[in-house]
């Protein structure tokens, strides 16, 4: 495996997004960490960088990408990854993550995260392209189970194999979303624990903890609702599995106040903590 | 199948032009069904509609008011002729100003004012965020537009009042720019003196025959306003 360094960041994390900038500076309730959509600030000045220079001056800043479509075709974006690098060596961001999807095809992006086919050609593709983001980031790369609506046509193994297959080739982290397990254990049937497990989870760099909603029938990964119970059972099950990674708790639809994103971040936290141990969230020894 | 033959048969599902049940004749089944496939081309097609809603709300409101109905119609117009392909979600609107003038050249839009708003939209946008280039950064803080409709007026005409009538046509200059201090996005509308001055700082020596009338004070005055306006740093010297 790589040598995957400690990361920093520990306890529950939450996404620095625009309706929160003028606020999350003055803010005296507890924040353990950061997380930016890289994309929003590669090549830009202004207010928005202003503020996360700010930010990270007081807590460490991680980036996760979408947009590098790292089971896509075509070259990475030169000049985006070199503008990513750069913000991630300002930041001092010790690994990268982003999706295990493809974004685009012949140069048309489509600004979602598209599940590939689970074959074993897909499997080596991603894990050549994750190989060479790496080298060129400098870093350790992480890569999200997303959620997918369906499986793709000729797949010929499970999601969790897929992961599995892409993470152990590419010799990589990964970056498990734990609502995302249980998203597609809702959409395609099974046991939401049965699917955890089938994820390499001992190359957990870090958890996502999110909501979602209900639409015709099938849940749909938003992150714009509270954290449901069922989500809550596969974090305690990955928490025990995993142990103290940092977790982000994600909401970027339907943002609400700093405040109430804050109140699901402590719930999380406190179920971290009940988990690991009290103190486990600041990064206690004694935890 | 092969990951260029996936590639190949999704494209067009995903971007619209086949159906699911295309795909699934061309690779083979899926256990979930064309429905949950043909689910990729409903959330791709949202993401678009998603990015240009949020960058451009009153122009959207403004066209629904005139033209009752066309937003979806002039969406789905603009992702065929103009398909995403930059990283930056935002970029996807870089072309939509272009794409109301050629529906207006055809005879599909009836005003200006909406190709001009989506430019000066999309303007302070690229401005709010756009990176500092030079001691002035004009390139990426500054932007000056010359519009044929008081587009700036309309604009914030528009936020007081979304009943606002269309605007009759009258030239007005406008700087669109990131105050260099406090990053707030702010207009201008510069006098003939303000244009020379922002030529001057930009090294422009030519100046066309408009500005050969202006003295030095009229210059040194128009630079100290826009100075104070956040529109130039104060020079070195």
């Amino acid at each position: 495996m790589r040598n995957l360094a400690p990361p920093k960041p520990h306890g529950v994390g939450i996404g620095l997004r625009p309706p929160h900038y003028p606020e999350i500076l003055d803010t005296p309730r507890r924040i353990d960490w950061l997380e930016i959509v890289p994309e929003n600030f590669v090549h830009t000045a202004g207010a928005a960088m202003r503020t996360l220079r700010a930010c990270a001056e007081r807590w460490q800043v991680i980036a996760h990408g979408v947009s590098l479509s790292l089971g896509g075709r075509e070259p990475f974006d030169a000049d985006y990854v070199r503008g990513l690098k750069a913000l991630l060596d300002e930041l001092g961001a010790p690994y990268y993550t982003d999706h295990l999807c493809y974004a685009a095809i012949d140069g048309v992006a489509y600004h979602d995260l598209l599940p590939l086919p689970f074959t074993d050609e897909a499997a080596l593709h991603c894990a050549g392209r994750i190989r060479e983001l790496a080298d060129r980031l400098e870093r350790p790369v992480g890569i999200e189970n997303i959620s997918f609506y369906a499986v793709m046509p000729g797949s010929t193994m499970t999601h969790g194999e897929f992961v599995t297959a892409v993470a152990e080739e590419a010799d990589c982290a990964l970056m498990l979303d734990v609502n995302n397990v249980f998203v597609n254990a809702r959409n395609h049937g099974g046991d939401p624990l049965e699917w955890l497990r089938a994820l390499p989870l001992h190359r957990t760099i870090q958890m996502h903890i999110a909501g979602h909603i209900e639409e015709d029938g099938r849940l749909v990964d938003n992150h714009g609702r509270p954290i449901v119970p069922g989500v809550y059972s596969v974090f305690r099950e990955a928490l025990q599995r995993v142990g103290a990674v940092p977790v982000l708790l994600e909401w970027d639809s339907d943002i609400p106040s700093l405040d109430r994103v804050l109140d699901e971040a402590d719930a999380a936290r406190a179920v971290y903590d009940e988990v690991l141990g009290p103190g486990a969230s600041s990064g206690s020894d004694a935890a | 199948m092969t990951l260029d033959a996936f590639y190949r048969a999704m494209a067009p599902m995903l971007e619209g032009t086949a159906s699911p049940q295309v795909v699934i004749d061309t690779l083979g089944p899926t256990p979930s069904g064309a429905e949950n496939l043909g689910f990729y081309s409903t959330l791709v097609e949202r993401n678009h509609f998603k990015i240009l809603f949020e960058l451009f709300p009153i122009l959207r409101a403004l066209l629904l008011r005139e033209h009752p109905g066309s937003w979806p119609k002039i969406v789905r117009q603009y992702r065929a002729t103009h398909p995403a392909t930059h990283w930056d979600p935002n970029r996807f609107a870089e072309h939509f100003s272009e794409h109301l003038r050629a529906m207006r050249e055809r005879g599909a839009l009836d005003h200006p004012i909406y190709e001009e708003l989506a430019d000066l939209v999309y303007l302070r946008q690229r401005v709010y965020s756009g990176h500092d280039l030079g001691p002035d950064a004009y390139d990426g803080r500054v932007v000056v537009r010359q519009y044929s409709h008081p587009t700036s007026d309309y604009y914030f005409a528009l936020h007081e009042d979304p009943s606002a009538p269309l605007p009759q046509a009258r030239p007005q200059v406008v700087f669109v720019y990131r105050h260099a201090q406090d990053h707030a996005l702010h207009h201008f509308l510069p006098t003939a003196a303000g244009l020379a001055a922002l030529a001057r700082r930009q090294g422009i020596t030519d100046l066309p025959p408009m500005f050969a009338a202006l003295g030095e004070a009229q210059l040194e005055d128009a630079d100290r306003a826009l100075v104070e306006h956040g529109v130039f740093t104060p020079r070195a010297d």
